[in-house]
């Protein structure tokens, strides 16, 4: 009976171990899958014209190039779905790759991590759900190359 | 059933102070008859009160005769369902002065439609956007952002050497 009670005793001590043990790899996968999307638009000085599959961005297009650029006229668009460490990209017109890497979300603010790739340059920023930046800045045809990268967590 | 408007009413058209036709004439009569006995008693110096009791059970008998209901009294009251004493209370809230109850009623009402926008109102999601490291071969990193609206997105400008 002794001997019982110390087995169970025993037991019950190393519980708790074994139930971190057991929950720390599925927190470590426990970040959902995420949806990136990367449009690739030539902007440049000219006539105003606004591609047609850019209209729903238009008001950020203003807010934020209108001062730089009237003509907006979409290259590409990819949307895929992506798992923590995936990654996405498209090859741009200038010949090189874009890369998009979704790496999880933050503990605290659940914040989208993303690291981008394009040729020798690297960047790595944090975004909300369903947010959106740009990397900017690549000549092409009399104007530059604007990469929209917008991520969204997908629910399970 | 007559409510307490109705019976306001009988109550000034009997003492010539609102239409009569627009009031019970059963419930005129019984309130005039009423204030001439109690006119009589003051004018004659009587000690004894009008016999109230009996004209308020007249009129109860007629009121029971046109309605068929018995008139509540409290134990028959605390019988009734909940949701008809309360409906009956909201019924009868707003008595000779509605708008002491419209007004915060409408108010009311107003606050929880301006509630219901505000919340089904399209929440359009934050670019704020934290740029934690950035690294190139050659040329210059710019990053444009404005920290007082959310709504605008960073742009990382890569001016080329």
């Amino acid at each position: 009976m002794r001997y019982i009670r110390t087995k169970w005793s025993r037991l019950l001590m190393v519980a708790p171990f074994i139930a971190i043990c057991l929950l720390a790899p599925s927190s470590a996968h426990a970040d959902p899958r995420a949806e990136l999307t990367i449009t690739v638009i030539h902007a440049k000085k000219g006539p105003p014209f606004l591609h047609n599959d850019l209209k729903p961005m238009w008001k950020i297009l203003k807010k934020t190039f209108l001062d730089k650029y009237g003509y907006f006229n979409m290259v590409q668009r990819r949307t895929s779905e992506v798992a923590n460490l995936g990654r996405t990209g498209v090859k741009m017109p200038d010949g090189r790759r874009f890369t998009a890497i979704y790496k999880g979300i933050t503990p605290n603010k659940g914040l989208l991590r993303i690291a981008i790739e394009y040729g020798d340059f690297r960047t790595k920023v944090r975004i909300h759900d369903g947010g959106l930046f740009f990397q900017a800045g690549r000549r092409y045809k009399g104007g530059v190359l604007l990469v929209a990268v917008h991520a969204r967590l997908l629910k399970e | 059933m007559f409510g307490k408007r109705s019976r306001l009413r009988a109550m000034r058209a009997a003492d010539g102070e609102a239409d009569i036709r627009k009031a019970d004439r059963e419930e005129v009569e019984s309130f005039r008859g009423l204030s001439e006995m109690v006119r009589a008693a003051e004018s004659h110096g009587q000690g004894d009160p009008p016999p109230f009791e009996t004209m308020w059970r007249g009129v109860e008998g007629r009121l029971e005769d046109a309605t068929g209901q018995v008139p509540t009294n409290a134990h028959e009251k605390a019988e009734k369902p909940w949701g008809s004493i309360i409906f009956d209370w909201i019924r009868n809230l707003p008595g000779d002065r509605p708008v002491l109850a419209l007004a915060p009623a409408g108010a009311l009402l107003l606050a929880i439609v301006l509630g219901a926008l505000w919340f089904l109102r399209p929440v359009q999601p934050s670019n704020e956007c934290f740029v934690d490291s950035y690294d190139v071969g050659s040329g210059t990193v710019i990053v444009d952002q404005d920290y007082d609206d959310p709504q605008r997105p960073t742009v990382i400008w890569l001016e080329e050497g």
